[in-house]
């Protein structure tokens, strides 16, 4: 430690006061500054041995396959080349070039659909009020309780080939084949709108809330026309909210899988050409391909963190709340009323439907329209039939685990982003959100690449085969649901109440244990909670690595579908929905948090 | 006696160096405050000394044994926060329980603990609330009954006032000041209002740009600030540009443009002919005379304001600036904008800071 004398200065203003220089002198023998060294050192100490364990798991379960998928794509018969590139993008043999073009196709019908009804039904519910409209307000998000699989299949049911509104149709005109059936590019649309259009939808309602009408006023009182107000102030406040919509939206369609599998045809999307090439067996071709798709995904999710904190708008003050329209003449109440009754009736469709199809007896519904025998027999076989409860509990302990695991490694991820300075943290934050753009589809192929030798990570066992590997990768791409969650509780966390407790003489256990893990709780089981309802349904990483002792609850109704076991395939559908509507329930109501909100 | 002593003390965030290579002994059972504006490097200090930061350079001393690396939470001390940092999701008594039972005290000694710190602050019965069920000055007194349960010999208050209404500031003042003196504790306390580092403090070291512009007793730095900066910054004293003419008996014909005034060198840096200064009036210095009265000068009165006993003016005088403070009664109170006076100022009052280049 160096000896520096005082300023001029302070010796002045020191000697004003009646106290002389320092008359203690630095400590200058080499003891003491040891001491001190080792003093600093402690301090950094945890948070790098806590940074290196995070660090770890990310490269070793997130780097490390995706690092291996690069190298693949990169290599034809052992040799590094751009071979796999060139047939990507060969203009004589376009498969892949029109996968790519129909997946951006879809995206950009799926984004301006589900803007315009989104953003249409926010406006309407945010500005009009007539009986029920709250409780309409609500039931708008209904599709949230629906896994993207389950979606899919209601609809075939309903709107389907053999579909009974197509069916309906039919009988009632006397036509001698279904009008119409539910496929290809306009049936993968439909659903993505139906499931993607809540994603305008409450972002929109959530920037409506917040937005200060009085600056809409202050603009009228300086002589602006209402279109005017509408196009230079209105529309810019309202502008991150739908163009963080659209590059969710878009993200979440490039990505989409269930649909396309289940209805694709002939329309072939980037997702579903990995997963041939991987059934096929060309690793090479499907690695390049999930490298084309990551780099989109990857790119449209940097574009929405950088415009997200770029362009925030929050009020200055503290705001005018708009007072609703009343619709007070009974006619417009009616139509109002009448139209909602309508809109919740088609957004539950598919629930109703997924219901009456769970109450079909095995073998008793062939050429009718609708089924004749309804009965609940079927839930009975969720407790004696192996087919059934099998994949249930397989799914129970593998979300269980990949979200136990998750909860541990957020709370500290999640304390070292949010409230720790130090070197790295930007690429520690970069590899825990990259699993959140990455689709499942990638993912899995990423770890069937890297995980198929034995690896000091995987405790010297090839993973690829095993039950193991798809809690992982549960694991590796949920995770990033309960570090958001986390770390939108510790942002709120004030710092000093962690210094508060320490001052007052607390360990950092009693700190944790006290102060933190009860304030951040609520974030840290929503985000849980939700981890788990993704994992239990999650269908696109399991297609790809699911082995026969661990079936999940998806491959089941794939399978019950398979066998023509419609009823209990519905009943494994419900199982979810009535999961996802408790959890929806208990972040509202019980956690005070959006679920949805760990999304964004 | 020498309670804790802070010894060359420097810390930097990054290209800022927050404090810079400070000094500063305190006594047992003295109150001294860290004024200064925002960002000067007071709450880096106080942090430092809680242990919420660790100094780059320099030590910290507390009875002879050396602190400067002891984690925040073997340090034993007091510290209340701007925000109070109240436990949200705990009642009042767990609270203020919250030190004691980190230090492992008995159930029947917490018990005993808390109501005795909850008596003090007068807010016995409270014990169930949430913070979020009482006031601002409440919560205030809560966050205090925390800091003091655990009986710290050095209390740390980070602006702990700054959130109370006018009126509750002061009455809490009062309490603060009690509980420090009945007890005997070592108090530091930051704050950027100079009324009440006034009030409170048998020392004020003033900071600015992480040093000490004046350390002193709140009567040496009201009346014979350092620098211009302690002058400005303690009180709406009145800064002039001048130099000196001439030094003769003790004292210093100053010419400021507009007029000369004589100020009396006793007890102030030297003065040669020819230097520039800065002349330094408090407000309340000076009075409305002739134009024959000693160290008279002209102005025009410019703005009146009424504050009720007192009210203020502000005077142009050439191109400078005056203020001055009089009692409403008195006749000069009467002076309308426009009118032209005199001011005078006692010699003994008129400072001068030599002006640095």
């Amino acid at each position: 430690m160096s000896v520096e004398t005082g300023t001029p200065e302070a010796q002045r203003a020191a000697a004003r006061a009646g106290h002389g220089p320092a008359q203690v002198p630095a400590p200058a023998d080499a003891a003491v500054a040891a001491a001190h060294r080792w003093g600093r050192l402690r301090a950094k100490a945890r948070t790098y041995v806590l940074v290196a364990v995070v660090l770890a798991i990310l490269l070793s379960y997130v780097g490390y396959p995706l690092l291996q998928t690069v190298l693949l794509s990169l290599t034809r018969n052992g040799e590094l080349s751009l071979a796999n590139y060139r047939e990507f993008f060969n203009l004589q043999r376009p498969t892949n070039l029109e996968a790519l073009g129909n997946s951006l196709y879809l995206s950009f019908w799926t984004v301006l659909l589900s803007a315009v009804v989104g953003a249409a039904l926010a406006f309407f519910y945010h500005r009009y009020r007539f009986p029920g409209s709250t409780v309409f307000a609500t039931l708008v998000i209904t599709p949230m309780v629906f896994p993207p699989l389950v979606s899919v299949i209601s609809y075939m049911w309903l709107f389907g080939e053999a579909g009974v509104v197509p069916g309906l149709i039919r009988d009632w005109l006397g036509l001698a084949r279904a009008p119409f059936a539910l496929k290809g590019f306009s049936g993968i649309l439909l659903i993505h709108v139906y499931t993607q259009f809540i994603y305008f939808y409450m972002l929109l309602s959530a920037a409506l809330e917040r937005f200060d009408h009085s600056v809409e006023e202050a603009a009228a009182v300086l002589g602006a026309s209402r279109w005017y107000t509408l196009r230079r102030v209105t529309m810019p406040m309202l502008m991150p909210a739908f163009v963080a919509g659209a590059l969710i939206t878009f993200m979440v369609s490039m990505s989409s899988f269930s649909a396309p599998y289940m209805l694709g045809d002939r329309f072939r999307v980037l997702s579903i050409q990995i997963f041939m090439s991987k059934l096929n067996g060309n690793m090479e071709m499907a690695a390049t391909q999930a490298v084309v798709l990551g780099l989109i995904c990857i790119i449209v999710v940097l574009t929405l963190r950088w415009y997200e904190g770029r362009s925030q708008y929050t009020s200055t003050g503290k705001g005018v709340g708009l007072r609703p329209i009343q619709m007070s003449r009974g006619p417009v109440r009616v139509a109002a009323v009448a139209a909602s009754v309508l809109l919740s009736l088609v957004l539950l469709l598919p629930h109703i439907m997924l219901f009456i199809i769970s109450l079909v007896p095995t073998g008793t519904w062939t050429w009718q329209t609708v089924p004749p025998v309804l009965s609940f027999v079927n839930y009975g076989f969720l407790f004696t039939r192996p087919a059934l409860w099998a994949p249930v509990k397989n799914s129970v302990i593998m979300a269980g685990m990949a979200t136990l695991a998750g909860v541990l490694f957020a709370l500290v991820a999640s304390y070292l982003v949010t409230k720790v300075r130090f070197v790295g943290r930007q690429l520690l934050d970069a590899l825990i959100m990259i699993p959140w753009a990455l689709p499942g589809t990638i993912v899995a192929i990423s770890m069937i690449i890297a995980f198929n030798q034995p690896l000091p990570t995987t405790f010297g066992r090839v993973l690829v085969g095993t039950v193991w590997i798809l809690p992982l990768a549960y694991f590796v791409n949920l995770m990033p649901l309960v570090v958001r969650s986390t770390s939108a509780s510790l942002q709120q966390l004030d710092n000093s109440l962690i210094e508060a407790a320490l001052s007052l003489g607390a360990n950092w256990l009693m700190v944790f244990r006290r102060v933190i893990l009860p304030i951040v709780m609520p974030g840290v089981l929503s985000g849980a909670l939700l981890m788990f309802v993704h994992g239990f349904g999650e269908f696109t990483a399991s297609i790809l690595l699911y082995v026969a002792d661990n079936r999940p609850i998806s491959i089941g109704i794939l399978e019950r579908m398979q066998f023509f076991e419609l009823g209990e395939a519905a009943v494994l559908g419900i199982v979810q929905v009535i999961l996802m509507m408790i959890v929806l329930v208990v972040t509202r109501h019980w956690l005070g948090t959006r679920s949805h909100q760990a999304y964004f | 006696m020498k309670h804790l002593e802070l010894i060359q003390l420097t810390k930097r965030f990054g290209p800022v160096t927050a404090v810079d290579n400070v000094s500063l002994d305190i006594a047992r059972g003295e109150f001294v405050t860290l004024l200064g504006p925002s960002g000067c490097g007071k709450t880096t200090m106080l942090r430092m000394i809680a242990g919420l930061e660790t100094p780059d350079h320099g030590r910290i001393v507390v009875g002879g044994s050396d602190i400067t690396f002891t984690p925040a939470n073997r340090r034993g001390f007091g510290l209340v926060f701007q925000n109070y940092a109240l436990f949200p999701h705990m009642t009042v008594m767990e609270n203020v329980a919250f030190g004691l039972r980190a230090r492992g005290e008995s159930q029947e000694t917490v018990v005993r603990e808390v109501r005795r710190a909850l008596e003090l602050v007068r807010l016995a019965g409270y014990e169930q609330r949430k913070p979020s069920q009482l006031s601002g000055g409440q919560q205030q007194r809560v966050a205090l009954a925390r800091a003091l349960a655990a009986r710290p010999e050095i209390l740390l208050l980070d602006e702990p006032l700054s959130n109370l209404d006018a009126q509750l500031r002061e009455e809490t003042r009062a309490e603060i000041l009690r509980l420090q003196k009945d007890f005997g504790i070592t108090a530091i306390y930051v704050t950027h209002d100079q009324a009440e580092a006034m009030a409170l403090s048998d020392r004020i070291a003033v900071m600015n740009k992480g040093r000490f512009e004046q350390i002193g007793t709140p009567a040496e730095i009201y009346t014979r600030p350092a620098n211009p900066f302690v002058a400005k910054f303690i009180g709406h004293v009145n800064v002039l540009d001048g130099k000196v003419v001439a030094v003769e008996d003790g004292r210093a014909l100053v010419d400021m443009g507009f007029a000369r005034i004589w100020s009396t060198l006793d007890g102030q840096q030297p003065a040669r002919a020819g230097q520039a200064v800065h002349v330094c009036i408090h407000p309340e210095n000076l009075q409305v005379a002739g134009a024959d009265a000693p160290n008279a000068m002209a102005v025009e009165v410019d703005i009146v304001q009424f504050h009720g006993v007192t009210t203020t003016m502000r005077f142009q005088a050439g191109d400078q600036t005056l203020h001055a403070v009089m009692l409403s009664r008195s006749a000069a109170a009467g002076l309308r904008r426009g009118e032209r006076t005199f001011l005078a100022v006692d010699p003994d009052d008129v400072l001068l800071l030599a002006a640095t280049a």
